[in-house]
């Protein structure tokens, strides 16, 4: 009888042990924050001037203005590149490139400075001249295809370093 | 008429000889006045002390300080883009009490992506619930860094310019007094539901001046005073936090040349939460070895008033005594019980035990445990039962 009340009392003892560890509340504060991220991104668009002149003469300068705009939310670098639609045509014309913001490497014309959000590069050119010397009969209408690339600015020291250049 | 002049014409009708049927009278008389002359009679003077209580707090502040601003005020996030590192401290701040802190951090979408850095090394990080510990005590006023940013892995894909990404951090803490994390559990904090302390009032855990040494109760024979050394008997008691248990012991001195019966009773506060939850458990030892004196809520309200007093014991001219405080707060207490404040005020009395004086007191007499007069008193009343019955004897014998 009394080993049986010994297991009971300690049955009881466990049971408000672990009723006790159950209960347990302390003092105790709790504190959250939360904070908005927004990926970021970006995207630039080609921005051109240009009247269709048709066939042109020889001598004739064509205005054409073309530049980059950063409509992202982020800053950037910006390269670009002119491709003519005909070869031989790229052979009778020049391009009066901006070689004071822009500078070439390898195919492409990089932007020198960071092109900021909701900014407009420095014309990449303004016009296209057909030579003088060009005969008339081998003037024909021509493309100019304009390619342009962004990337972020953040992370690099400049243009060329954003595409792992030089 | 005073005791005093009842004891003199007592003594003069003493002086006549018994000859007549009143003597049974005259000497019984005799006899109750003798004894009564031998009886203690008793002064009572008290003293009481004021024990306040103050509970601790526990309030921590998760503070940001996003893209390096170090004043604390908001300031937009930059866009996350690929490859960056986005600064962005977390810290902790402990205003209360000192505490454990556990801390999370999650993103709602690439979570596994982004990555923060920066966590010092006295955070461990717990797979199994995924938070934080700092293994350390938080003190009063510290400042700790949970990290200092995330980095944006170099693939993280565009195309998701439009997405709102919440970074969530949480920040936990639970007391540190009686309190130990077991950080090799899966669960060290176990299963404690941690709460939102919400304080609205200005407090101060820093700044509380507190006493030392022990309180002392001394009867001071040639004043027939109390004297207690300062009020609170806890004078080194801190913000009290669930689970703690104090111990204070009084000592008890009698410097007179008198035996004194110590007492000791309550004046309880009407209502109060706090003190019916904290456990008071009182032993005292006048010499004759620790009795338990009461064991119940720190209100005390059964020892409230003179009149529910409990008798500590006798202290004897020169001799001393202790009386043992025990205070268990329980660990059940919840948050609604921080930053209480009370009080309890506790009284001595002391009465001298003064005998073969006839000034008698005509208050209650108290249970004083003192039985080392009642033989006399059986004596005495035996002598002058015997004295009244031979002197009947004798006038008897006489008339015959």
């Amino acid at each position: 009888m009394k080993k049986r009340n010994m297991i009971l009392l300690s049955a009881a003892a466990a049971a408000a042990l672990t009723g006790s560890q159950m209960a347990s509340a302390w003092f105790s504060d709790a504190d959250a924050a939360v904070n908005l991220l927004t990926p970021g991104g970006v995207n630039t668009s080609i921005t051109e001037s240009f009247e269709d002149p048709g066939v042109p003469e020889p001598g004739e300068v064509i205005e054409k203005t073309v530049a980059i705009m950063n409509n992202g939310p982020n800053d950037c670098y910006v390269r670009a590149a002119a491709y003519f639609s005909e070869s031989d045509m790229e052979e009778l014309c020049e391009v009066d490139y901006d070689t004071g913001h822009w500078r070439y490497d390898g195919g492409w014309w990089y932007y020198d400075d960071i092109l900021e959000t909701g900014e407009t590069t420095s014309p990449l050119f303004t016009s296209v001249k057909v030579s003088e010397n060009a005969a008339a009969e081998k003037i024909h209408a021509f493309d100019i295809y304009i390619v342009q690339e962004s990337r972020q600015a953040a992370g690099s020291t400049n243009a060329f370093d954003a595409w792992g250049g030089k | 008429m005073s005791a005093n002049s009842e004891y003199k014409k007592a003594g003069r009708r003493s002086m006549r000889p018994v000859h007549d049927g009143r003597s049974f009278a005259v000497v019984a008389a005799a006899g109750i006045v003798f004894m009564l002359s031998c009886m203690p009679v008793y002064g009572e003077t008290s003293v009481s002390t004021t024990q306040h209580i103050e509970t601790g707090v526990i309030e921590i502040d998760l503070r940001e300080k996003a893209g390096g601003n170090t004043d604390g005020s908001e300031k937009e996030m930059p866009y996350l883009l690929p490859g960056e590192t986005i600064e962005n401290v977390y810290e902790i701040v402990n205003k209360g009490c000192p505490c454990y802190v556990r801390a999370s951090c999650s993103f709602t979408e690439f979570n596994d992506e982004l990555e923060i850095y920066g966590i010092p090394d006295e955070w461990v990080y717990n797979p199994a619930d995924g938070y934080y510990y700092y293994t350390e005590v938080l003190e009063n006023g510290s400042v700790i860094s949970f990290f200092e940013g995330f980095n944006v892995p170099v693939d993280f894909p565009q195309d998701n310019e439009n997405m709102a990404i919440e970074l969530n951090v949480f920040a936990q803490a639970v007391q540190a007094e009686n309190f130990t994390p077991d950080l090799a559990s899966d669960a060290p904090w176990g299963s404690i539901v941690i709460e939102d302390a919400s304080i609205t009032k200005e407090y101060s855990v820093s700044g509380r001046i507190l006493g030392n040494g022990a309180l002392r109760v001394t009867y001071l024979g040639g004043a027939e005073q109390l004297f207690v050394n300062r009020n609170d008997l806890f004078s080194n008691l801190p913000f009290v936090m669930p689970g703690d248990v104090f111990e204070q012991t009084v000592s008890l001195k009698n410097t007179g040349g008198k035996a004194v019966d110590l007492y000791f009773y309550t004046a309880c506060p009407e209502e109060d939460e706090l003190l019916e939850k904290i456990a008071l458990t009182l032993r005292a030892d006048t010499g004759n070895g620790s009795r338990l004196i009461y064991q119940g809520p720190l209100t005390g309200r059964s020892l409230e008033g003179r009149a529910a007093a409990a008798l500590l014991g006798t202290v004897m001219p020169g001799g001393t005594g202790t009386l043992t405080f025990s205070l268990d707060v329980p660990k059940e207490l919840t948050n609604a019980y921080s930053l209480n404040a009370s009080e309890v005020r506790w009284i001595f009395a002391a009465e001298t035990i003064e005998r073969n004086i006839t000034t008698v007191y005509s208050g209650k007499n108290p249970n004083t445990g003192d039985n080392n007069g009642t033989g006399i008193y059986i004596i005495v009343l035996a002598a002058t039962a015997a004295a009244a019955a031979g002197a009947i004897i004798k006038k008897r014998r006489r008339s015959y």
